[in-house]
């Protein structure tokens, strides 16, 4: 091997030893683990879908103790979950900035299962945009996309630059192959939510939706794209649609400027940022087209 | 000796129920509206042997939720079993019931001795119908054929169910959903997994998917 | 007037006529129930619950066993059709359903609780529709059926049978009429096209909650079609029946033959009622899935 791979082998395997001091195993249930690293101190950020139940949870920390942790909040939207443990006195990692990031820049992908330690993939970002909508409403930005076979022990592990620095966290949602990096100013921002709301507030208008085929002859008489769109089945009384006009049998044709193809368009529309906005709604009653205006209050979490 | 409690919330109701099981053999140990009033009495180990509840057809899922959520706050390491008196068999609701988790479901008319029969089958913990029932239950399916494109819906959540929904829409943990509707992480884990049971998901992720695709899930 | 000796005389003969003609079924685990002999062919028929599965062991009154296939099932008015290999079977005589006279007196014949051929006496109730049992037609009778007697014969006093007996609600015994059994045997389904499927749901209008079935999607070419009804429409019923559940379009989707019905529904709008008749009974269905 030439000089230059060595170099870079060692590099390799020296940030992976690096970071490794940061990350911890997370053990929920009898079925595997994933990995966690800690965000701040007695901290850890995961990911969110590979916690099967909220149950106690146990870490494994570098110093191969294991240790108890609750969960602060999850959210499924961005695929974070918090978790808290006092025990892991562990040092902070060094934050790096995604945006510096390019197609064809270098990653580890570093994580820890309790039998081996550190686990460590190389990934390549394949492709970086500056923001990207998800279902549900996330928005991540920038969107990172790592060329990368994440093994499901690896998921919720640190993704760190050729720096060293931590610059998110792996996991494979949001993204059909490979893999994604949740960029460091999302996972900071869910962080801050659920350790003082224990929870990610999101917009709420009050509707029960299903989706449904347009059928040809309305396809026939409006300007639009899609072939499907959401009916309303459920009107909550004295919620913003109700208060707005919307009635059990409109059909929602498009919200807040976007067309709705089914109601999980409409649940990526209400995220934080809707909150306390107006919305327009184009809807379609009895085969005549209507809009109304719809003020997004905060989703109610059942207080009182 | 069977201790029963009668939870009905019409006088009129409770009185009949009290004039049908009264006699040899039962004790009746409290007649009320509502069992939230009886948590000294339930809180005694072998206080009550079982729970007959009646209500009109359109309020029996709702009695029979709020019998068993009432029941799941008191960690016993037996179940209080509930039996269901109706006015008219009806295979769904019979069927709905037990799949709640009553152990019977009986009609009213029911001669004395069949009944004393059945609630003493309950008191052991066994599930009782009457076997006109039996079999149109286990025929008809929740999940009906779509006949004529007349659709039948995935089994409809309660009211409850309904809320605690909502909330794990939010991300929000058992413990968390326990303190904000006052009840016990035990009951919240209960209607958790019914809800999960009845829309067949594998997760809370995925039940909040489908709960919003079907419009269970208010947005 | 016949003396009471002589009735009595005749009604036991009847009864016997009507014994020969019934038969225990073994459904499976479920224990037994009963069925009749509907043709001399071989053609059995019970409802559906008593015969879970495709086979079932079927006893008459001479204490003959054969092996009986379920040929036909309508599980949603539990009626069930099977086949025995045997010829030269005592049938039962049909009576038109419709000429039911509240009053008169009426016979069960089953098997219930292990004796076989036991005779129930009363009179007829009703026969009517059953708040909570869709908008099917029951026949009510004040008669005492024990379980074993499902599946069996209801006969008025001249021996004809009437009804099956389904069900116990209360202090009746409720059978579905011979008319549907008539009908079930001759479709086969007894469901007609609508073509629409719906979703329940509570609307707040003109005051009160009212139920309705949310249109959620109309297939071309069918009745629904053909009336103009859309998506987002509310049915509330028929113009003699309000819907009180999703059991009540099935109900009245019962049945091949062509008629017209004319449903109350709401549009866009929930003070004004709008009504549209629609052609049911048409069992074709588009040949093709349709198009997105």
């Amino acid at each position: 091997m030439s000089e230059a791979l060595i170099e870079l082998s060692n590099a390799l395997a020296a940030t992976t030893e690096r970071t490794a001091a940061h990350t911890v195993a997370v053990h929920t249930g009898s079925r595997g683990s994933s990995s966690g690293v800690v965000w701040r101190t007695g901290i850890v950020v995961t990911a969110e879908h590979a916690l099967r139940s909220d149950e106690e949870f146990h870490l494994t920390l570098p110093d191969k103790s294991v240790a108890p942790a609750t969960l602060v909040g999850r959210d499924a939207t961005t695929d974070l979950a918090i978790l808290k443990c006092p025990e892991a006195v562990l040092p902070v990692p060094a934050f790096g900035d995604p945006l510096g990031l390019a197609a064809g820049h270098l990653t580890l992908v570093v994580g820890r299962t309790r039998a081996s330690g550190p686990v460590a993939a190389l990934a390549i970002v394949s492709l970086t945009v500056a923001e990207r909508k998800h279902w549900g409403g996330a928005t991540l930005a920038p969107y990172i996309r790592l060329d990368v076979g994440l093994a499901s022990t690896a998921v919720g592990g640190a993704v760190v630059d050729a720096n060293a620095s931590v610059i998110g966290i792996a996991t494979p949602r949001f993204a059909r192959f490979g893999a994604i990096a949740i960029p460091t100013a999302t996972v900071n921002r869910v962080a801050d939510l659920l350790l003082s709301k224990g929870h990610v507030p999101k917009g709420y208008v009050g509707l029960g939706l299903q989706p449904v085929r347009l059928p040809q002859e309305v396809l026939g008489s409006i300007q639009r794209k899609g072939k499907t769109a959401a009916i309303v089945l459920d009107v909550a009384p004295d919620g913003p649609a109700h208060k707005a006009g919307v009635l059990i049998g409109d059909l929602l044709l498009s919200l807040n400027g976007h067309e709705v193809l089914h109601p999980g368009d409409v649940h990526s529309a209400l995220g934080p940022d809707s909150i306390g906005k107006t919305f327009v709604a184009q809807l379609l009653r009895g085969g005549e087209p209507r809009q109304v205006q719809i003020s997004v209050m905060e989703r109610p979490n059942g207080d009182g | 000796m069977l201790k029963i409690i009668i939870v009905a919330e019409s006088v009129l109701a409770r009185k009949e129920i009290e004039q049908l099981v009264r006699g040899p053999g039962i004790e009746i140990a409290a007649s009320t509206a509502s069992l939230s009033a009886l948590d000294a009495v339930l809180a005694t180990p072998d206080s009550v042997d079982l729970i007959i509840g009646t209500a009109e057809p359109a309020h029996l899922d709702d009695l029979l939720e709020s019998l068993m959520e009432n029941l799941a706050e008191f960690d016993s390491s037996r179940a209080v079993p509930v039996v269901l008196l109706v006015e008219l068999e009806n295979p769904r609701i019979t069927a709905r019931a037990l799949r709640m988790g009553a152990h019977a479901v009986l009609p009213s008319n029911l001669p004395r001795a069949r009944l004393l029969a059945a609630l003493e089958a309950v008191s052991h913990d066994l599930v009782v119908t009457t076997p006109e029932e039996t079999g149109s239950i286990l025929a008809a399916s929740p999940f009906g054929a779509a006949a004529s494109g007349v659709e039948e819906l995935v089994e409809a959540l309660t009211a409850r169910e309904r809320q605690v929904l909502g909330m794990l829409a939010l991300g929000l943990a058992n413990k968390e959903i326990a303190s904000r509707l006052s009840l016990s992480e035990h009951t919240v884990k209960f209607h958790v997994a019914a809800i999960l049971g009845k829309l067949g998901a594998a997760s809370r992720t995925e039940a909040v998917a489908i709960g919003i695709r079907q419009g269970l899930i208010l947005l | 007037m016949a003396t009471g000796k002589t009735m009595s005389a005749v009604f036991g003969d009847v009864a016997e006529g009507l014994r020969r003609s019934t038969v225990l079924i073994h459904g499976g685990r479920r224990g037994s129930g009963s069925g009749l002999i509907w043709s001399e062919a071989g053609q059995i028929v019970t409802n559906a619950h008593v015969v879970p599965g495709a086979h079932a062991g079927v006893q008459l009154w001479d204490g003959r066993e054969f092996e009986a296939q379920v040929t036909d099932r309508d599980h949603l008015r539990d009626l069930a059709a099977l086949h025995v290999a045997a010829h030269g079977l005592p049938s039962v005589s049909i009576a038109d359903s419709s000429r039911i006279r509240p009053g008169e007196l009426a016979l069960a014949i089953g098997n219930p609780l292990g004796f076989v051929g036991a005779l129930s006496t009363g009179i007829i109730h009703a026969v009517g529709l059953l708040r909570g049992l869709g908008t099917s037609t029951w026949v009510q009778a004040d008669l005492r059926l024990a379980p074993g007697n499902s599946g069996g014969p209801l006969a008025n006093a001249s021996g004809q049978v009437i009804g099956i007996n389904t069900m116990i609600a209360g202090r009746l015994a409720l059978a579905i009429p011979s008319n549907a059994v008539k009908n079930f045997l001759s479709t086969g389904s007894t469901a007609a096209w609508f073509g629409a499927s719906v979703y329940p749901t509570s609307i707040p209008a003109m005051g009160r909650k009212l139920f309705g079935l949310v249109i959620l999607e109309i297939q071309p070419g069918s009745p629904a079609a053909t009336a103009s009804l859309m998506p987002g429409d509310i049915l509330l019923g028929t113009e003699e029946h309000k819907f009180a559940d999703i059991a009540d379009l099935r109900g009245l989707l019962e049945g091949a033959h062509l008629r017209q019905v004319r449903f109350e529904f709401l549009r866009g709008n929930y003070q004004r009622v709008r009504k549209v008749t629609l052609q049911l009974g048409d069992l074709r269905r588009p040949s093709q899935a349709r198009a997105a």
